[in-house]
Order: structure tokens, then C-alpha cells, then sequence
């Protein structure tokens, strides 16, 4: 059992090291560059296969036990010394992602980037593989203790994520890599040497340990940088959960005050901010009681709803530091429900801040605060509101330049506006505030979105219950259940007025009365809004416009995504250059990813038939059908893994925890079902692709159904649900690949490596290319076309197994 | 081979391929270190053959190329566009790229813009030789230096100290000597040298600080590039009329029309 145990061990370091240097670098860099680094560096992953063919052929096409061994007990020792390593090399190259354009040397960076994460990957990658070649007869068993460890580092990176802190997280995935050496040899052969190697393992994780691990360089671009070098800034607090790292700043110099009005001479009091990743999350804002002292919210956009009618009922959604909870409190409504997905933000506001903020989230008389989604609450309440008030939600600065253009975001869809809308109560509004981007766009889209919420839900006259209003930065637009009164037009006008504010859509509003404020070379939003608002021009404006303003949906959940590929022409051949501050760096870096992925990928695809020789030829059909068929299991295994994974974000609060659940349960059940695959026989192999594809199709008619139901349930009944509802797909979708590799390992074993090669390029290119179809096409489409995928490797395996049936009847 | 020599080749082996292990991967990390370092080098070497005559005639082509051709028409900032020693507001290791078409980093997360925004943005404050100038936010120096040009005094506020003190160092070493610089919070200007014709906000973090609109003279102007890091999307500009009235534009700093319908 001890090389199975050890490649457990292996595999569990190698999922929970991949996972962690994500979350490391979300802290230091940006998450976007992280998924690039890391998503290159897991070619070594199919490089492992190059060196695997290699080594075979030097050995003749045998591998022996002692060689095995001693692989074996190297590449988990250096993979020991590299999980760490790997990171704290990394963070003496003074990369910096947004000079890339035109700084050269930038790549060089990137390059040792890529060259540090390979190795780690690269070591991996050989001692699995060669467990595959070590242990030909029972690849089932392998593969099956390869995902059982995968789905155990999952849940230890989850753990790792609550218990350690940031800078020692490394030493997670190191102390698994060191018990995969110390498993990796047998006892017989277990000399002083190796157990001198495992000491000094030991004392380099105490000292490592004592030492307080690495310490961790926070891009000076980052907000939580430029926020703590400010004079006499403090960090105040600082906790940290798989939802992220939770930091509070105190600096006299920090103000928050989003779109303040520039007719108000004033400023806020003194606030404390808030930062999850070194992004800032709004700021705390000093309340005594004094409302004078919070008057500055009034001034800006967000706090129209309160100047037409007078909410007694509010629900705001995503507080963040509590800005809109004051607003509801400075303009007296009766009960205020807060709906906060932090509960590190809300545990901060109940203990050290809670006098700070005169105690919003403790215990106050007219506000009650959940810890949920927006979505997860919307869908379980059953109470109707005079105002539902979204925050204000991009950047001033071009939504930090598109870095979140491919995040999902399920506040912001048509499904959720609609749920919104349904709760609120007759004459009720629903409020949602945007940064202004120029080229205009962020409005826009959020314009667009309220008018088809409206289009679907309004039972009048659309353009008499939406108003709509603009300062110099941010922009608001209100929806109605029900019509906009002739006095409700008047004090909005008022409101707009002593504001400097503009108006940009209102009912009865004229072209004269709007851009005179912040003045646009032409009234755009007013343009606009005339063609959003009606159905039979609002798709042609969709069609026409120079960016992606199509109102996000559940399927397509991207509301940062503006990028239109049709428009690529026109930018580049009329900017240029110029077109550089426009970049959409969340595409930029999915696209670069793939190219750079396919460019490289081939590479290790062909390198290893180099050395591959052996007499015969293996099979009738060539390679290009072995070749497909692992290329297609690697590609639809991920795509039904990101399916999953963003069907189960609005249930499960949070994606880190929707892609835990969705990994271990796959994982593991592919591991169940993969150690029992030996037991299909040659003439049933089309069973697991049946299972496949019949629980596929069952999860996507009937998940939403089942989503509804599970939502108010407790989340760790919805886990567990939800994992025997994973249950039957996994096992299934475990089959495949131990049948397909136990076929070529039973023919032609030197393949071995190629093929684990393939399967290693496979799912570099899989998580990129279903990201950029979901953004495109929407993950129903994903998930459907990975159906097809399996059904087309179904029909490989059937034509393989035909042709070894041929062969085998014409020897 | 019984289980004793088994274990002898397996020593050896591995005492060997830890040997070739360690040598290949000594080779390989001092490989990227010395590119690394190489490259590093290689901007130094061409930034120090450049004389200070090299340096004129990079600036003048970074007026014509970049400037000027991108329809920056005010004599008087090509003049100072011209004047200003860019070269010498970054770090000696980046100055062989000073005169380049893109923004540096001059450390602490803070950016000297693209020289066409500087411009832009000069430009748009309509700066008069009679003119008082206030600027939040120094950074190297770069812009109060150009605004010290076209303008009669120019007051800077810098809120990093190490970034404050540097550029009021090298404007002094430089000589300009109508430019104070000062290191502090900039959210409440500075109201003893106000009113100002023009005030240039380079560290805007959500919202315009009430107390830069009040120091703004009737007819004066305010700049603030907006995008982040390292590039601007669009300049907002706010102007104060004759009569008090407060209005601001964004410019765009390329021309992106049309939006709709022409482009396809």
C-alpha cells in the first residue's frame, strides 16, 4: 500500500498548493494574473508525461522497482522543498502585470513566473504519472487514490483557508509533499540517508513555522499598499477566512464618500476603511447619533429614493462599511434589513467597531442584519419593502481596469432584479447606483437591466415608473412598482437641481432638460435610455452599440464584461495604440492565456513520441483516436465541473465554497467509481458514458428546480444534499479515463506517458476555454457541449475497442 | 539481486541524480537571474551613454510624435513640454525609457503620467503667465514643473513623505523656483495661497474634496485624470464660471466616437 498512500499524499499537496497559491496571489497580486501564472505553469503538468517517455526509453521501455522507488522519493522531496520555494522566489521578481504593454522586461518576469510554478507542477505531474506506469495492472487503483487525494486537498485547503494564516498557508502542501516522500519508500529500503532527508524535512517545516512563514509583498498598486503608507496609517485589524483577507485601515487622510455632490462643502467624519484582498470594501463610517455629521450622504446620487417617497421598509443589500444603512438611518425609515455575505465584516462592526459604529450591527432598534448573498436572502424572504437600495457598484477609474471583466456576478442579473422587484410592496422602489465610465458604459448596462426587469414585471406604461439621474461620477436609476407621480417629477427635479445633478430620464422629461451639470458632448444617456426603454429598439441598441451592454442573466452572469469581440476590428484599426486604457484586462488575460497555452501545449504532445519506439504498430486506428479521446475526457470533465460550480454559487453564498463542494464531490465519486471500473467489460464500456450522460441531462432539467428548494435550508444541509445529488454524475465520469488508460496500458504500455501528457494538456486548456464560452455563449451552452463531448468519446472508445477486437480476431 | 544489493543501487542512484538534480537546477535558476540582471543592465547602459544633448533631442521628438501630432496646439505648454528634463524625475534605471509614449513608476504604487496626458492635461487648464497653480498630489515633480512654466507660481502638496522630500529636492536642484513644494494631506488645499486659477488633483480617491472646489477662483479650472493603475481613461475637467456655477466635463484623451451604429 505505501507508494498508494504516498501518492495520495502527493495528490492532496498538489490540489491544496494549487488552490492556496490562488488565494496567495488574489492577497499579493490580482487573481486575474494569478489564473494565468498558474494556469501556464500547469503545463508542467503535461511536461511530466515528456519526461516519463523519456526515462522509459532509457530503460528500455522497463522501469525497475528500485527506479521507480527512487523517483519517487526525489520528485515528492523536491516538490517538498518547492511548494514553498516556488512562492518565496517569486516574490523577489519585481513583476508588475500592468506594465506589460510596454515595459519588455515584464515578460522576462513573467517568464520566471512561469519557470518557478512549472517546477512544483512539473514534479507532480511525474510522480502520479509514473504511478501509472509503475502500477499499469491497476490503473483503476491509481486513479482512484490520484482523485481520492485530489478531493482531500480540496477540503484541506478549505480548513487551511479558516486555520492558517496567510503566510504560513504554504507549509499546508509542503508538510503533505514531505509524508508523500516518507510514504514513497518501502520500509525494507528505508536507509539513514532517507530518514536523515525526512529530519531535515521536519526541522525546515518548524523553521519555517517559527519563523512565521513567508512574508507576503503586496503589490504597491493594491489599494490596502497605498492606503497604509499614508501618514500615521494604522492596520487596526486584520482576519482572514476563505472568503478572503479581512484588513481595517485607520488613517486620518482616508475619506469615503462615493460621488459626492460638488455643491456640498463638506466633508465626512472621520471613517476607518475596509479592505478584502488589498481591494478596498467601502469604509466605516464614525456615527454618534449626530445625523448632521452624516449629512454628506445625502449628496449623493443613491439617496434620490428618499426624496420621492418616504421608506419605512428598506432592505439594502451588500452594505459593505454601512454607507447606505446610515443614509437609511439619516433619512429615518423604520426598519432597515442589511444583507451582508462578509461575516468577518459583520463580526467587525459587533465587536472592535461596534461604538465606532454606533453599533448598526448590534443590537440597534431599527436594524436587523443577515449574513447571506443577496440572492441566498431574496430567495428565502418572504417580507415586501418600500425600497430596495443596491450600493454603488464599480470604480471611479474604469472598473479597475476590466481586471473583473470575467468574475461572475449574481447581484447584478435579470433573475435577480426580477426576485428584487417581487419584493417590493405596491408603489414600493427598487435603487441601483452605478460608477459613470467613459466611454459610457457601466450605467448604461445598469440602465438596461432596470428596464427589462420592468419589461417583464411592469404592468403599465415602463417609461412612466423609471428615472434615472447622473452626477459628475456616479449615476442612479430607480424602478418603480407602479407610475412616477407629477410631484414625485417635481422633487426629483428639485433634488437634482441643488445638487448639480442631471437628469436622464424622468417621465415627461425633454431633451433641453438634461446635460447641464457635468456636460457630455452629447446627451448619450438620454439617447440611450430612449431606445433601452422600448422593446422593439432596445436589441437593435444592444446590436449597435460599441460595447457589450446586454443586461447580465444567471447563464452569462457577467456584468463587467463590455468587451465585444465584433468591435476588435474597429478598435484596433481606429486607436490603436491608443486603444491600450481601454483594455479589458480580465478578457485580455483569458485570451492570453489560451494562445500562450496553445502555442506551448503541442510541444509536450509531440516531445514524448519522440522518444516513444517500439516495434509494431499499437493500434489499427493510430493515435489520433486515443489522442481524442483523452483530449475530449480532459476537456468535458472540467466543463461539467465549472458548470456545477456556477450553478451552485447563488445557493451556496460563495464560489470558494460552491468550487469545494464541486471538486470533492466529483473527485472523490470519480475515485469510487474509477477503482470499480476494472469491472466493466470490454463489450460494456459504453455504460459509463450512458451514466454520464444520463445524469447529466437529469441535473440540468431538474437542478434549478432543486436549487429552489434547497435554498433556505441550513448550508451544511445544502452540502450534504448536494453532494449525494453529485454523487451518481462523479462515479460515472470516473470511468472513462482508468478504462481508456488500462486499454493502452494493456497494448502498448510505453504510450503510458503520452497519453498522461495529453490528459495534462487537456486541462490546462479546459478551465480557459469553458471560461471564454461561458462569457460568450453562457454555461448552459458549457454544460451541453460537454455532453457532447463525452458522447463523442463514447464513440472513440467504441471504435478503439472495435478495432482491438478486429486485431485481436485477425492475429 | 537480492533485497541488499537492491538497496546498494538504489543509494547510488539517488546520491546521483541528487547530484545531477542540484547541478541542473543551480544552472537553470543562475540563468534566469543572470537575464534578469542582464536586462536590468542593458536599460542602464542606454540610459547612461545618453548625454544630456541626447536627452534634448529624445524630448523634442516626444513633443512632435506624441504631442503635438495628437493635437496639443498651446504654444506655450509645447514649450514647456520641451523645457522639462523628464529624464530627470525618474529613477536612473528607468531613464532611458523617460521619454517613451507611456507612464513610469517612480515607487510607492505612484506613477508619473504618459507624457501626452501631462500635456493634455496642461492644456486643458488654459494657464495664464499671471496664473497661481495648486497641485494635489507632486508625485516626482514632473507636472508642477511643467505648470511652473506656463504659470507665475505653482504650490504642490505631496502626502507620502520619502516622495514629498524627494521632489522638492530635485525641483530645487533644478531650480525651479517659483514651485513650494509641501508635504501633507491635500483634501483642504491650500487656503493660504488661494484662490487658484488652476488646480491640478492627480490623488483623487472617490470624490473632489469640497475644500479644492472652494479655493478654485470664478473662470478657474481643475484637472483630474481619472483610471487606474498607470492609465487614464478620461480627464474630468471642472470649471467655475464668472458667476460661481460649478460644471465639469470628461475628456476623453483619444478620439472613440461614434459609439453607435458607424462603427460596424
Amino acid at each position: 500500500m505505501f507508494p498508494f498512500f504516498a501518492l495520495l499524499c502527493i495528490s492532496s499537496s498538489f490540489l491544496a498548493f494549487e488552490l492556496l497559491l490562488m488565494r496567495l496571489f488574489s492577497i499579493v497580486q490580482w487573481y486575474h494574473f494569478a489564473y494565468m501564472v498558474i494556469s501556464i505553469a500547469l503545463l508542467g503538468f503535461a511536461a511530466s508525461g515528456t519526461l516519463l517517455a523519456l526515462i522509459q526509453s532509457r530503460g528500455k521501455g522497463v522501469v525497475s522497482e528500485a527506479h521507480c522507488i527512487l523517483l519517487f522519493s526525489l520528485t515528492s522531496f523536491l516538490l517538498f522543498l518547492f511548494t514553498a520555494a516556488s512562492f518565496f522566489v517569486a516574490q523577489t521578481i519585481p513583476f508588475s502585470p500592468f506594465e506589460l504593454v510596454w515595459q519588455k522586461r515584464q515578460f522576462l518576469y513573467l517568464a520566471g513566473y512561469y519557470g518557478l510554478f512549472f517546477i512544483p507542477f512539473f514534479l507532480a505531474g511525474c510522480f502520479i504519472g509514473l504511478s501509472f506506469m509503475r502500477f499499469r495492472e491497476q490503473i483503476g487503483r491509481v486513479y482512484f487514490f490520484n482523485l481520492l487525494g485530489s478531493g482531500i486537498g480540496v477540503v484541506i485547503a478549505l480548513i487551511s483557508f479558516y486555520v492558517v494564516p496567510p503566510a504560513l498557508l504554504l507549509i499546508v502542501p509542503s508538510f503533505f509533499a514531505l509524508l508523500g516522500f516518507f510514504f514513497s519508500v518501502p520500509k525494507k529500503m528505508r536507509t539513514k540517508r532517507y530518514l536523515v532527508l525526512n529530519l531535515v524535512g521536519l526541522v525546515l517545516v518548524l523553521t519555517y513555522l517559527m519563523k512565521g512563514g513567508i512574508t507576503l509583498e503586496i503589490s504597491p498598486y493594491k489599494g490596502i499598499s497605498k492606503g497604509l503608507q499614508l501618514p500615521d496609517a494604522q492596520l487596526e485589524y486584520e482576519e482572514y477566512s476563505p472568503l478572503g483577507l479581512v484588513q481595517v485601515v485607520d488613517a486620518p487622510s482616508l475619506r469615503y464618500a462615493p460621488g459626492l455632490s460638488l455643491t456640498y462643502a463638506q466633508g465626512p467624519p472621520p471613517q476607518k476603511e475596509l479592505f478584502i484582498d488589498g481591494n478596498s470594501y467601502g469604509a466605516v463610517t464614525n456615527f454618534k447619533g449626530d445625523k448632521d455629521a452624516i449629512a454628506y450622504l445625502d449628496h449623493s446620487t443613491f439617496s434620490l429614493a428618499y426624496h420621492v417617497i418616504s421608506p419605512q421598509e428598506v432592505l439594502v443589500l451588500d452594505p459593505g462599511g454601512g454607507s447606505q444603512i446610515l443614509a437609511a438611518l439619516f433619512h429615518s425609515a423604520d426598519h432597515i434589513q442589511a444583507v451582508e455575505p462578509q461575516p468577518t465584516i459583520v463580526n467587525l462592526l459587533r465587536g472592535p467597531l461596534r461604538s465606532f459604529s454606533h453599533h448598526i450591527y448590534d443590537h440597534h432598534p431599527h436594524i436587523q442584519v443577515d449574513i447571506a448573498s443577496p440572492r441566498e436572502f431574496i430567495a428565502r424572504d418572504v417580507r415586501t419593502y418600500d425600497l430596495i437600495q443596491l450600493d454603488v457598484i464599480g470604480s471611479w477609474g474604469g472598473v479597475g481596469g476590466g481586471i473583473y471583466a470575467t468574475g461572475e456576478n449574481y447581484t447584478y442579473t435579470v433573475e435577480a432584479f426580477q426576485e428584487y422587484f417581487a419584493h417590493l410592496k405596491p408603489q414600493g422602489i427598487l435603487s441601483a447606483s452605478a460608477w459613470l465610465s467613459s466611454p459610457p458604459r457601466t450605467f448604461l448596462k445598469l440602465m438596461a437591466l432596470a428596464a427589462e426587469t420592468l419589461d417583464k414585471n411592469c404592468e403599465g406604461d415602463i417609461p412612466r415608473s423609471m428615472v434615472a439621474i447622473r452626477s459628475w461620477g456616479t449615476g442612479t436609476v430607480l424602478i418603480k412598482k407602479g407610475e412616477f407621480s407629477f410631484e414625485e417629477g417635481v422633487r426629483i427635479r428639485n433634488f437634482c437641481k441643488e445638487r448639480a445633478f442631471d437628469l436622464v430620464f424622468l417621465p415627461g422629461i425633454e431633451r433641453g432638460d438634461v446635460n447641464h451639470y457635468s456636460v457630455l458632448e452629447s446627451p448619450i444617456y438620454y439617447e440611450s435610455v430612449e431606445s433601452l426603454l422600448r422593446r422593439n429598439t432596445r436589441h437593435e441598441f444592444y446590436e449597435n452599440y460599441l460595447f457589450n451592454i446586454r443586461p447580465p442573466t444567471d447563464d452569462k452572469p457577467y456584468f463587467f464584461h463590455f468587451f465585444r469581440l465584433s468591435a476588435l476590428v474597429y478598435l484596433l484599426k481606429t486607436l490603436g495604440r491608443e486603444w491600450i486604457p481601454f483594455l479589458e484586462w480580465g478578457s485580455v488575460i483569458l485570451w492570453g492565456t489560451l494562445f500562450q497555452a496553445l502555442i506551448i501545449a503541442p510541444l509536450f504532445i509531440f516531445l514524448p513520441l519522440v522518444f516513444i519506439r517500439g516495434k509494431g504498430r499499437p493500434f489499427r486506428l493510430g493515435k489520433g483516436k486515443i489522442f481524442l479521446y483523452f483530449s475530449l475526457l480532459g476537456l468535458a470533465f472540467m466543463f461539467v465541473e465549472m458548470a456545477f460550480i456556477q450553478k451552485l454559487i447563488v445557493v451556496l453564498t460563495h464560489p470558494i465554497f460552491a468550487l469545494a463542494l464541486v471538486l470533492f464531490s466529483l473527485l472523490f465519486f470519480s475515485g469510487i467509481g474509477s477503482l470499480l471500473s476494472n469491472r466493466v467489460g470490454e463489450g460494456r464500456r459504453w455504460i459509463p458514458f450512458a451514466g454520464i450522460l444520463f445524469f447529466s441531462s437529469v441535473s440540468v432539467l431538474c437542478l434549478d428546480g432543486l436549487l429552489k428548494v434547497f435554498l433556505p435550508y441550513s448550508l451544511f444541509l445544502k452540502c450534504l444534499l448536494l453532494v449525494f445529488f453529485l454523487a451518481p454524475l462523479g462515479f460515472f465520469m470516473g470511468m472513462p479515463f482508468p478504462i481508456g488508460l488500462q486499454v493502452v496500458a494493456d497494448r502498448k504500455r510505453s504510450y503510458i506517458p503520452w497519453v498522461w501528457g495529453v490528459n495534462g494538456v487537456a486541462s490546462v486548456i479546459a478551465p480557459v476555454l469553458g471560461s471564454l464560452l461561458s462569457i460568450w455563449l453562457g454555461f448552459r451552452t458549457v454544460m451541453a457541449l460537454s455532453l457532447l463531448l463525452y458522447g463523442v468519446a463514447g464513440w472513440m472508445m467504441h471504435l478503439i475497442s472495435k478495432n482491438g477486437i478486429e486485431r485481436e480476431m485477425s492475429e | 539481486m537480492d533485497s541488499s544489493e537492491k538497496h546498494i543501487v538504489h543509494i547510488t542512484y539517488f546520491d546521483l541524480l541528487l547530484k545531477r538534480a542540484c547541478y541542473q537546477l543551480i544552472v537553470v535558476l543562475s540563468f534566469f537571474i543572470a537575464l534578469s540582471l542582464f536586462s536590468g543592465d542593458v536599460c542602464y547602459c542606454f540610459s547612461a551613454k545618453e548625454d544630456s544633448a541626447g536627452y534634448e533631442k529624445l524630448r523634442y521628438e516626444m513633443v512632435e510624435k506624441q504631442i503635438a501630432a495628437r493635437g496639443i496646439r498651446d504654444e506655450n505648454v509645447l514649450r514647456a513640454m520641451r523645457n522639462v528634463p523628464r529624464h530627470l524625475f525618474v529613477s536612473e534605471r528607468r531613464r532611458g525609457s523617460a521619454y517613451g509614449d507611456f507612464p513610469l513608476s517612480i515607487g510607492y504604487g505612484q506613477t508619473i503620467s504618459q507624457p501626452y496626458i501631462v500635456a493634455l492635461m496642461t492644456e486643458l487648464l488654459k494657464p495664464g503667465k499671471d496664473h497661481i497653480a495648486l497641485e494635489v498630489g507632486t508625485g516626482s515633480g514632473y507636472q508642477a514643473a511643467v505648470l511652473s512654466e506656463v504659470v507665475k507660481e505653482v504650490y504642490t502638496i505631496e502626502i507620502i513623505p520619502p516622495l514629498g522630500r524627494a521632489a522638492e529636492k530635485r525641483l530645487k536642484e533644478l531650480a525651479y523656483e517659483n514651485i513650494t513644494v509641501k508635504v501633507g494631506d491635500g483634501y483642504y488645499g491650500w487656503e493660504e495661497y488661494g484662490p487658484f486659477d488652476c488646480i491640478v488633483v492627480t490623488a483623487a480617491s472617490d470624490h473632489i474634496p469640497p475644500p479644492l472646489i472652494k479655493q478654485l477662483k470664478k473662470g478657474g479650472k481643475m484637472a483630474i485624470p481619472v483610471g487606474r493603475p498607470f492609465l487614464v481613461q478620461h480627464l474630468m475637467l471642472v470649471e467655475r464660471s464668472e458667476h460661481g456655477d460649478i460644471q465639469t466635463r470628461s475628456i476623453l484623451p483619444v478620439r472613440f466616437v461614434p459609439f453607435r451604429r458607424e462603427w460596424k
